[in-house]
């Protein structure tokens, strides 16, 4: 009997129930997508750092290099377990080509370099060390688009052919800067005298936390150290990152659809019950008990949750597969397979769970009423005090029956409010994430202020000289409006324990170019000093605080006048103004700005002129480094506009006609009296507009202050904090808005030609 | 001419699960201006159903109506509606006024349609019907709080607004208490005395009683149409009487 109710039922309304069904499906794998991920992700990252062996603190290093003393300190130093030094060939980007493309524009370090021989191993997606043969070359995951494994790549002429790609514990994450490419040792013999080589100075630590100590020794000892340093944590914390916020993305999805799917349950749930109001009524009358009555509606939505989930979870295994490979993680085939096959199943389970016992919820809400109300008229619904007419007037009747319904039956309106408003807030928010990060001043989120070009010139020969070179170019030229010249150096900090620590602080007149500030601002004198939000947040100092400098000797205590947001280079600097010492320069930065339409033309010029350095267009810069971010963004920001209109096509739609249906009463009373079929269209276009307005106000206000908020959160654990949006009004005020009005409409007009067929008679003669 | 309301050859059928079922069939009666008609029949006669047909709240599916020399299975939905709110009343069996609203907005609501901006002259006419009414007090109450006879009359009152023809009533009094009933009665006949012709439909004999004319239905037909001449109050077992030989006589 039971079977027969819930089949008559769902062949009748089939198109509702393939939605519902294809939503809960949805939710379901991402879901168990989700579940799963974060197990594999969990053991992912570490399963790659100690399949690569990946060392607990690096220094890069170009110049002379004393190789006996470093072997002296390594021995001598307690903390040591292991230590290596790599090599690695710094190849200017124009001279290498895979496929027909050359990465003259690439702001990456990319370079050459060996299969290691005790840590930090270059491994494929097995986990396994990679050995290429003469002529074959291991590309880093990054470029894996548009490169065809078996394929031709051209470094300094010389002819490779693409034997894979290579997992790389280091340098994989696009916040690091340097790219390596693995070669045979012939190979790199041979191209030795292309580029110019670096050093990768390596230790494994008999305690990985003991980092920061060993940091410090080393500085302390004055070994080489023209160049950044990593530690372990930090590759751990740039790989990691990706993968976390990814599975994070996925979740909330999830729940946003389980959430669509409930309303979609709720709506298409008490339209039938009022569709079948008498029919219950008759049903309770002769002694049907709440509960059979409930199972009967119960079984209909079981069945759909049941068929949803389990369809979700077959379908999450490609699902998951697909996400874990664009997060690039490194893959272990054995592990974890049962775990998060098991996890992901929970999650479908629980999935159907939460619904059943949702409708159960709705339903048991529903037939609280008691039998004779039931039987007779729509007395369901309380009678509510409206607003006096008088107070809408001006308005005329038709837009005072609708909005005064607004006020009466202000919960049902509510939900429908909350879903209009929250898509607004889906849209806008990743909207304009997407137009700050793309726009030019994001910049000011790494670390340096707006300009059209930056110069970077580090680990080169007499250093001092060449800047010297550069700074006296950009003073002369007419056509740079502000330049100025940041120098980075290397000092020490004293610690409220007495010990030191090394920081990089960056010195030059910051205010020309002031970075993003979330709180206080760059220095204005000598005694000032600004620091990055990470290395605020390490030294734990805040704006007002001072620091002590202790650097041959010399004490020099600054006071900490803000804290700005940078995203590169492990986004721990400081910023001061205090005179540079030219022997003590570590890297140089220019920064200019060129007068109006010089600027494409003068940076080529600039390029050509100081091949030794690395000129930067400052747009193209950004496109690189935050490149794959902002494409990532993009289409976040439209498949949340394309979901988001299509989650107010469906709403609108089961909520008119839920509407519809509750009010057949009432709308037959004003037919007989009178109105016309227009009148009570008009009178729910009023309701409808009404809500949706206010719905993306709301959702625009929330999107803007909350949203940005949120975005600020995600922005801030890379590093940047004090994030503002920089919206494009025209698209996130207009053209959005306007698009998600007319999901609304669109279907609410549809939805509303029913009521030109109001039965008054039928509806008159039922009470 | 002092027709106003003409139904000739009146059919009407719905389209069921097993065919076509006929409700009305051949049915041909007339109002005159100022006349009080009761239509009677046992439940399923078809007496709403020709209500709803002669009010164009429903179209026939034979024959035609006619309101004041206009043929309304001529008239679209539009028109048909403007009769409805500027020339027509209806009462209903449930009082069928909207919660959201008070009384007095309840009542203004048809002439507000009409026109918004003279709202103090339709408050005034609306408080003046209330007054008549005896539910003026009651103006500024939810509907929830009044009984059923207070929400009758108001509804009797909303549908007097527009200064109606005629007045149709779907059972008015068929949800009330006899004492409710009467008072309601009372007003439709204080309403006809000035000049509004009604068109009653019930199935109540000391009801139908007090209208001057019983229009007695059967099966979807007329079966019997009885003149009592019009009612001045006083003593109503007499024309009861008559009413309840004339529905036996035709074995209902």
């Amino acid at each position: 009997m039971l079977w027969k109710i819930v089949k008559a039922d769902l062949a009748r309304s089939k198109l509702i129930n393939v939605t519902l069904t294809a939503f809960v499906c949805a939710a379901a794998m991402l879901f168990a997508a989700a579940a799963a991920i974060i197990v594999k992700l969990s053991g992912s990252v570490d399963a790659l750092m100690t399949a690569a062996a990946a060392p607990d603190y690096m220094q890069m290093h170009a110049g002379e290099f004393d190789a006996a003393r470093m072997a002296r300190f390594a021995k001598e130093n307690p903390l040591v377990r292991s230590y290596q030094t790599l090599t690695f060939l710094n190849i200017d980007g124009a001279a290498i080509r895979i496929g027909d493309t050359a990465l003259s524009d690439s702001v990456q370090d990319n370079g050459l370099c060996v299969q290691s021989e005790t840590f930090d191993f270059l491994v494929g997606n097995d986990g396994k060390a990679l050995y290429p043969a003469a002529g074959e070359i291991y590309l880093p995951l990054c470029y894996a688009e548009n490169a065809p494994v078996g394929g031709d790549v051209y470094i300094c002429g010389r002819r490779f052919t693409l034997a894979g790609f290579l997992r790389d514990a280091q340098m994989e994450s696009s916040f690091a800067s340097s790219k390596r490419f693995l070669v045979n040792p012939a190979d790199y013999a041979a191209l030795r005298a292309q580029g110019t080589e670096e050093y990768l100075i390596e230790f494994l630590l008999t305690d990985r936390a003991a980092a920061g100590r060993l940091e410090t020794a080393y500085a302390a000892a004055g070994l080489e150290a023209n160049g950044p340093a990593v530690t372990y944590a930090l590759f751990r914390l740039m790989n990691a990152l990706s993968g976390g916020i990814l599975a994070g993305a996925v979740i909330l999805l999830g729940v946003i659809l389980v959430w669509v799917a409930f309303l979609c349950i709720r709506f298409t749930l008490l339209a039938k019950l009022e569709e079948d109001r008498r029919e219950i009524g008759v049903m309770r009358a002769i002694g049907l008990a709440r509960g059979d009555i409930v199972r009967i509606y119960l079984g209909k939505y079981a069945l759909i949750a049941a068929l949803g989930c389990l369809l979700g979870l077959a379908f999450s295994v490609p699902a998951r597969g697909l996400l874990l490979h664009n997060m690039r993680l490194y893959m272990d085939k054995a592990g974890a397979g049962f775990l998060s096959s098991a996890c992901g199943a929970l999650g479908a389970a629980l999935l159907f769970v939460a619904i059943t016992a949702y409708v159960r919820g709705v339903l048991r809400h529903a037939f609280r009423l008691p039998i004779p109300l039931a039987l007779r008229a729509c007395g369901a619904a309380k009678a509510a005090k409206g607003i006096a007419y008088r107070k809408l007037s001006a308005l005329g009747v038709n837009a005072y029956l609708g909005l005064g319904d607004l006020f009466a039956r202000r919960k049902l309106y509510g939900t429908f409010l909350l879903v209009l408003l929250l898509a607004s807030f889906i849209v806008i928010v990743p909207q304009n994430l997407y137009t700050t990060v793309k726009s030019d001043s994001f910049i000011g989120y790494m670390g340096s202020g707006v300009c059209d070009m930056r110069i970077d010139l580090q680990q080169a020969e007499d250093i001092a000289g060449k800047a010297t070179q550069i700074e006296t170019a950009l003073a002369s030229d007419p056509d740079v409006v502000k330049y100025a010249v940041f120098t980075t150096e290397n000092h020490m900090l004293r610690m409220p324990d007495g010990s030191v620590e090394s920081i990089h602080i960056d010195l030059g007149r910051h205010e020309l170019f002031p970075a993003q500030y979330a709180e206080g601002g760059a220095p204005a004198n000598e005694e000032e000093i600004a620091l990055s939000a990470l290395e605020a947040k390490a030294l734990d100092k805040k704006t007002g605080d001072t620091l002590t400098l202790e650097t041959l000797g010399v004490s020099r205590t600054l006071r900490v006048c803000g804290v700005y947001a940078d995203i590169t280079n492990g986004g721990k600097t400081a910023k001061a103004l205090f005179p540079a010492d030219a022997a003590r320069a570590m890297r140089y930065m220019f920064a200019a700005d060129f007068a109006p339409a010089k600027a494409d033309a003068r940076i080529e010029a600039y390029r050509r002129a100081f091949a030794f350095a690395k000129v930067s267009d400052v747009e193209k810069y950004v496109g690189q480094t935050l490149g794959g971010s902002i494409s990532a963004m993009r289409t976040a920001a439209l498949a949340s506009l394309l979901a988001s209109l299509a989650v107010c096509m469906l709403i609108t739609a089961l909520f008119v006609k839920m509407l519809v249906l509750r009010d057949a009463d009432t709308r037959a009373v004003l037919r007989a009296i009178g109105f016309t079929a227009s009148d009570l269209r008009a009178q729910y276009m009023t309701r409808v507009c009404a809500v949706a307005l206010l719905g993306f106000v709301l959702g625009a206000l929330l999107a803007n202050t909350l949203g940005e908020r949120l975005a600020g959160a995600l922005i801030a654990s890379l590093g940047a904090s004090g994030l503002r949006f920089d919206a494009e009004p025209l698209r996130a005020y207009l053209l959005c808005p306007a698009l998600l009005i007319l999901s609304v409409l669109l279907p609410a007009r549809m939805n509303l030609k029913s009521v030109t067929k109001t039965d008054i008679h039928a509806a008159l003669g039922d009470a | 001419m002092n027709t106003i309301l003409k139904a000739e050859n009146v059919g009407k059928s719905f389209a069921g699960e097993n065919g076509e079922s006929r409700v009305l069939q051949n049915i041909s009666f007339t109002v005159e201006k100022g006349e009080f008609v009761s239509i009677m029949g046992p439940s399923g006669s078809g007496k709403s159903t020709l209500l709803y047909c002669v009010s164009g709240m429903d179209t026939v599916s034979e024959g035609r109506v006619e309101f004041c020399g206009q043929d309304l299975s001529r008239c679209g939905d539009e028109i048909r509606s403007d009769l409805r709110r500027t020339r027509m009343g209806f009462v209903f069996q449930q009082p069928s006024l909207l919660k959201n609203l008070n009384v007095l907005d309840n009542i203004m609501l048809i002439a507000l349609r009409e026109n918004k901006k003279d709202a103090a002259a339709i408050q005034s006419r609306a408080m003046a019907l209330m007054e008549k009414a005896g539910i003026a007090a009651l103006a500024d109450r939810g509907i929830d709080s009044l009984s059923g006879g207070q929400l009758q009359r108001a509804g009797v009152c909303r549908a007097l607004m527009c200064a109606p023809e005629i007045l149709f009533g779907d059972e008015p009094t068929g949800a009330l208490n006899s004492s409710a009933a009467q008072e309601v009665m009372e007003m439709f006949r204080r309403v006809n005395a000035a000049g509004t012709a009604i068109l009653l439909v019930t199935h109540d004999a000391k009801i139908a009683a007090q209208s001057e004319r019983v229009i007695l239905m059967r099966d979807g037909g007329i079966a019997d149409d009885i003149s009592l001449g019009r009612y001045q109050g006083g003593a109503l077992e007499e024309r009861t009487a008559r009413v309840d030989r004339a529905t036996r006589a035709i074995g209902i």
